[in-house]
């Protein structure tokens, strides 16, 4: 920094010199906080840098370990990552060209014309109350191939278990029993339904859960499968893909495509509480 | 003085906003001609115009937020299992932070204190850009009550993150913003020194501010969150 014209105008005595070196101090002072202001500048940048640096290193990392994640095949997703022998194969038969499929992330049962969607999330007491009165007739229903029956489990009410997320642990024994023994499936979530934990408590605990899978007759190899984290990885999956589908609550019924429940401003759930009104509907549509 | 054209004395007699801060502790010598200082985008950071602006934006984006989350509340509310547009997957949701009990910690919605919160915070910076002068009690009363609300933000933050294990978006976006408008607000109320701090501790702030620590200060926390939310959530945020 050049020093510029001195202050010469004034009477040049012994104040002078000291002016000067006051000057020079001030001038010093003033240096001193632009180095400082580059050295932030600097820091700032360097912090910014870093940070950008990291995500980008995330999503190439992500984009390497997840290869082709094509959401047009989900079914075909979930089976290519998973590693074990947890949820492979589609357990569906690849959507047939019938009917819109609101999401591919589904265990179907029966193979009637009406087709019925149910999302559930194990914690929602809705859908405890609901499977409760229905959930026999409608696997009865499927079991005689009146309807086919497409279970899409959820864990979106995760935080409503204390922290266990007892709804993605849940889910993920389904999973694994449906991919591994569908002939299970429906009489285990009958036993996680009619032992449906209240929401905002811990939920069952793990071994709550396979006490329960044994008591439906499924095999221990299968249980030893729940913890499997391909299993947690197809619920948060399959959560999404019902979101994604319109899910706006559960449990949600979607029969050949229309809504009964789950949407904003459709009848409430709580009409299908009674006993035997799904079952004659369903029936009725089967035939009529 | 070195000054932004004109040689004419500022009208304004609260200098204190002004470039020349070097000079302002310094009355006596007022007439010495120094190096003019550079004025970069650090120097920008310390006009009236910036600050409130930013603040003005800052607090209406949180405003908005807080909206969001309040009427989010009163849906879950309503109904337990509802689930919202911002539910959009199970680790990120504004659903499932909303059932939690943190988020009604004073016994209602905590969104709600936003709403009671951030108008006075646009109406300061509104008044403030229409270069209203606050008395400083009032500007240490408003730093305090706002570094209040920072808090719970990160205590909310926090919680979010390590007990609930969700991510909410709108919750997210108050805060960034409670961030930026107590940074701004804080940093303002150093400058024109509304804290009531003694001198030297006054003069070394302002000093940290002028040379743009505060700002590094706040670039480091948001770079720690949002480090701390790629680490957890990274695989499940760039998935889809």
């Amino acid at each position: 920094m050049s020093k510029k014209k001195p202050s010469n105008q004034r009477p040049a005595q012994a104040s002078t010199a000291a002016a000067q070196a006051g000057r020079q101090a001030r001038i010093d002072a003033i240096k001193r906080e632009e180095q400082t202001k580059t050295r932030v500048t600097i820091a700032i940048v360097v912090v910014v840098a870093l940070v950008v640096l990291g995500i980008v290193v995330a999503l190439v990392a992500n984009a390497l370990r997840s290869p082709a994640s094509n959401p047009t095949v989900p079914a075909a997703t979930s089976s290519t990552s998973a590693p074990t022998s947890a949820p492979t194969g589609a357990p569906e038969e690849p959507a047939t060209t019938t009917a819109p499929n609101p999401s591919s992330y589904s265990f179907a049962y029966g193979a009637g014309k009406v087709q019925v969607d149910l999302h559930f999330d194990f914690m929602c007491s809705a859908c405890g109350i609901f499977e409760r009165v229905n959930g026999e007739d409608l696997a009865a229903l499927a079991a005689n191939d009146t309807i086919t029956l497409r279970m899409h489990p959820m864990n979106f009410l995760d935080s409503m278990s204390m922290g266990t997320q007892y709804s993605t642990r849940a889910a993920s024994a389904f999973v694994a029993v449906a991919n591994q023994r569908p002939d299970k499936a429906l009489s285990f979530a009958a036993l996680l339904w009619e032992n449906q934990p209240a929401e905002n408590t811990k939920g069952l605990t793990d071994d709550q859960i396979a006490g329960y899978a044994r008591d439906a007759g499924v095999p221990d190899e299968v249980i030893a499968t729940f913890s499997a984290s391909t299993n947690a990885t197809w619920v948060d999956a399959s959560n999404k893909a019902s979101l994604a589908a319109g899910v706006q609550g559960t449990p949600a019924l979607v029969v050949d495509g229309q809504w009964i429940s789950g949407k904003s401003g459709k009848p409430s759930i709580w009409a299908y509480a009674t006993p035997g009104v799904v079952k004659s509907e369903l029936e009725t549509l089967a035939h009529g | 003085m070195a000054k932004k054209g004109t040689s004419t004395a500022s009208p304004q007699p609260a200098s204190t906003n002004d470039l020349d801060h070097i000079d302002t502790d310094n009355a006596h010598d007022d007439d010495l001609d120094l190096p003019p200082p550079r004025r970069g985008l650090l120097d920008l950071r310390q006009e009236n115009a910036w600050i409130f602006g930013f603040m003005l934006f800052s607090s209406l984006v949180s405003l908005t937020a807080s909206f969001v989350l309040s009427i989010d509340a009163l849906q879950i509310a309503a109904d337990q299992d509802k689930i919202l547009p911002c539910d959009i997957s199970a680790t990120l949701s504004c659903g499932t932070v909303a059932r939690s009990w943190q988020a009604h910690l004073l016994g209602f919605p905590n969104a709600f204190l936003g709403l009671v919160a951030e108008p006075v915070v646009i109406t300061i910076a509104i008044a403030a850009l229409a270069k209203v002068k606050f008395p400083r009690g009032f500007m240490l009363a408003a730093n305090i009550v706002y570094f209040a609300g920072f808090i719970f933000a990160y205590w909310l933050f926090v919680q979010a993150y390590f007990v609930i294990g969700a991510l909410c978006p709108w919750c997210l976006l108050v805060t960034l913003s409670t961030t930026l408008v107590f940074s701004t607000l804080t940093h303002v109320n150093i400058r024109d020194d509304n804290l009531f701090l003694a001198e030297r501790i006054s003069s070394k702030l302002q000093w940290a501010c002028r040379v743009g620590i505060d700002l590094l200060l706040v670039i480091i926390l948001l770079a720690v969150v949002v480090t701390l939310i790629v680490v957890k959530y990274g695989s499940t945020l760039f998935a889809s």
